[in-house]
């Protein structure tokens, strides 16, 4: 196997460049800004909503689509937490302590433009590092047989339990949940239906997409619901051009901050369910660490807001290479991508970037234009901003609702998938509630069959042995590091949430994914 | 509260009652399987038992440093009921109303439930929204949304 020559990666380009492809681009980043300033309100619960209509676009602009919003709505949820001290999704937070103070110094549009610049060369540096190094993990991926692909499910089943619930045993409970409910179905052995509980809607288990939107999107309408209003009151306007524009300029004064806080966010992003939210509270930390006016930070500090948003852009060039490459999501958002590729009938894992060679190229290279495009297209929405945080809540809940009902419907025409909404939304909301991990349980929902199926294969093919490959062990003891990897980060984290002006402060919940 | 005493908190138990319930109704539905056929199901059965166990014995012996921070609902029961009952409502009538008017009439009530008090944006609102959906569902995307048939017209 070898590396893609040039032809092909110019041919990924030019794919990517052809009209019918490269016009989601930008509408993609104006859905993505928009459902980023929406608080409350994510990425991955828009693209889990538009999920079914990809099936009518095609693998490569249901993809582009997706990248572009995916970008565009991690630099959009800075908006809302600059201007009302909001986080527009959780990897936000770190952004609220310098930006909002910024507001409060009648410097709101600054910051906007700060947050603008920092998100653009983050992400850049992000896209440009995923476009060289991930098809050089797809060829290693390439290795892989039923027990190192059984192992990668374990590894990424693991880490995303064991970092994304509030404790340890209810993220690892939230994997085995989600495995238990990936049982139910027809098995591939004997082809036995295994508890459909008399549906026949269920013999080919629990279909993805209700899933999907009951679990992001209908169960936020809990929480939603129960807020009286997102109206801006009180939030400066922003008037023309200029101080954003100014902050966009500021911003590049700080390119050690940006570089380095770009790469922690690719290397964070990169450890599947580890995600952004994490990503920025080390940045923050280490950007406080190298500064020289530590002391300043948590009072509207230009380096504190630069290394979140910057480490913000550049988490989803790291978590879009494991998940081209072996298949395993490396947050919620490229969790929904890699479903839209799949029932587009193109499998992200170890043979896609020999199968799918330019669409592979193709994507990583949205994944930058995604982000120069960023620039201009932010400069504009953050001017614009806070008109849309100020949409109600009692005319967006029975819209989110509606939306969700009919995606689900859209998927199977199955009037039974829009009741499987609700059921998992209520679910949703109650493993939230609690402390459990929703993208835990998910993944192991999807990659449940995946497990089953090449445990069962490497078991036939060399027994127990299968298992003791260098590849298989290698991940096998990844899994068992990531086991421990949530103590160190949040050791990381504390010094990032600690204040130095206020030496009895404590961490808050803020951060918690 | 003080610091270090334990609070009991019963909707803690709803998870583990739910994936308790789900075993047992799994492993009833498939009592008549061979061994081949469930073989995976009990190794995961196994697995999600023992965190069980651990989440349920945290749960009852484990004394929490800072109090649960689980916003109370009991004011917005109301609306958070809403939530659940309005959307299964919306699903079981829609294959006799069809989805145009049944899309119209679920969002114009529960813009009114949940504060909208002028009935003209309520309408305007959802209709947008409506027409929005039918345009590029039905129209454009070929979806076989229900419709109701009123002789020669089908909203």
């Amino acid at each position: 196997m070898e590396v893609a020559t040039i032809d092909v990666i110019l041919s990924g380009l030019l794919l990517l460049l052809r009209p019918e492809h490269l016009m989601w681009l930008p509408l993609g980043m104006l859905a993505g800004l928009l459902v980023g300033s929406l608080p409350g309100f994510n990425d991955t619960n828009f693209l889990a909503m538009v999920l079914p209509f990809t099936v009518y676009l095609g693998p490569m602009n249901a993809v582009v689509f997706m990248m572009a919003c995916f970008c565009a709505s991690q630099a959009a949820g800075s908006i809302p937490a600059i201007l009302l001290n909001i986080p527009g999704t959780p990897s936000n937070a770190p952004t609220c302590l310098e930006g909002f103070k910024m507001t409060r110094r009648g410097k709101a549009a600054y910051g906007l433009g700060l947050s603008v610049g920092a998100s653009t060369v983050g992400g850049v540096l992000s896209a440009v590092i995923a476009l060289v190094i991930t098809p050089v993990v797809g060829v290693y991926a390439l290795n892989f047989g039923p027990a190192e692909l059984f192992m990668m499910a374990l590894f990424g089943m693991t880490a995303v339990g064991s970092l994304t619930g509030k404790s340890l045993s209810k993220g690892l409970f939230s994997s085995a949940l989600g495995l238990f409910v990936a049982c139910v179905g027809t098995e591939f052995q004997e082809g036995y239906t295994r508890a459909s509980f008399g549906f026949f809607e269920l013999y080919e288990g629990f279909p993805l997409i209700p899933v999907l939107l009951g679990l992001f999107g209908f169960s936020e309408l809990f929480t939603l619901v129960t807020e009286k209003s997102l109206v801006a009151e009180g939030v400066e306007k922003i008037r023309g051009y200029g101080p954003i524009l100014q902050g966009v300029k500021a911003s590049f004064r700080y390119k050690a901050n940006m570089i380095r806080s770009g790469l922690i966010g690719i290397l964070v992003g990169m450890i599947p369910g580890t995600g952004a939210a994490i990503a920025t509270w080390v940045s923050y930390g280490q950007a406080k660490q190298w500064s020289r006016t530590p002391e300043k930070f948590g009072t509207g500090h230009e380096e504190g807001l630069i290394a979140a948003d910057a480490c913000n852009n550049g988490v989803p060039g790291g978590a879009l290479i494991p998940t081209v490459t072996l298949g395993i999501p490396g947050s919620g958002t490229t969790l929904v991508i890699m479903a839209a590729l799949m029932i587009n009938g193109v499998t992200p894992g170890p043979s896609f970037f020999g199968e799918h060679a330019v669409e592979a190229y193709a994507i990583l290279f949205s994944l930058v234009v995604a982000n120069i495009f960023l620039l201009p297209i932010g400069i504009i929405v953050a001017r614009l901003a806070s008109n849309v945080t100020a949409v109600p809540n009692k005319y967006l809940v029975p819209i989110i609702a509606l939306f969700c009902l009919v995606g689900a419907f859209a998927w199977r025409q199955l009037t039974f998938d829009m009741y499987l909404v609700v059921l998992f939304g209520i679910l949703g909301a109650l493993l939230n509630r609690y402390g459990y991990s929703v993208p835990a349980f998910l993944l192991a929902l999807l990659l449940g069959p995946l497990a089953e199926t090449n445990f069962f294969w490497a078991v036939e093919i060399g027994g127990i042995n299968s298992f003791m490959r260098p590849i298989a062990l290698v991940i096998f003891c990844a899994t068992i590091g990531v086991l421990v990897l949530p103590a160190m980060l949040q050791t990381m984290v504390v010094k990032g949430k600690t204040n130095p002006n206020d030496p009895g402060s404590e961490p808050t919940d803020s951060g918690q994914i | 509260m003080q610091k270090g005493q334990k609070r009991f908190n019963p909707g803690e138990a709803i998870i583990p009652t739910i994936t308790l319930a789900f075993g047992v109704a799994y492993f009833l539905q498939t009592r008549d399987a061979s061994l081949v056929a469930v073989k995976w199901p009990y190794i995961i059965a196994a697995l999600t038992a023992v965190l069980w166990l651990v989440v349920v014995a945290k749960f009852l012996f484990d004394t929490p440093n800072h109090p649960a921070k689980t916003k109370p609902i009991d004011s917005d029961k109301g609306k958070v009921l809403l939530i659940i009952i309005a959307p299964v409502i919306y699903v079981a009538t829609m294959p006799y109303i069809g989805f145009g008017i049944g899309s119209l009439l679920f969002m114009t009530v529960l813009f009114r439930i949940l504060g909208g008090r002028s009935l003209l944006k309520n309408l305007a609102v959802a209709f947008s929204i409506t027409s929005f959906l039918y345009i590029t569902m039905i129209l454009l995307m070929k979806m076989p949304l229900p419709r109701l048939v009123l002789g020669p017209i089908q909203i």
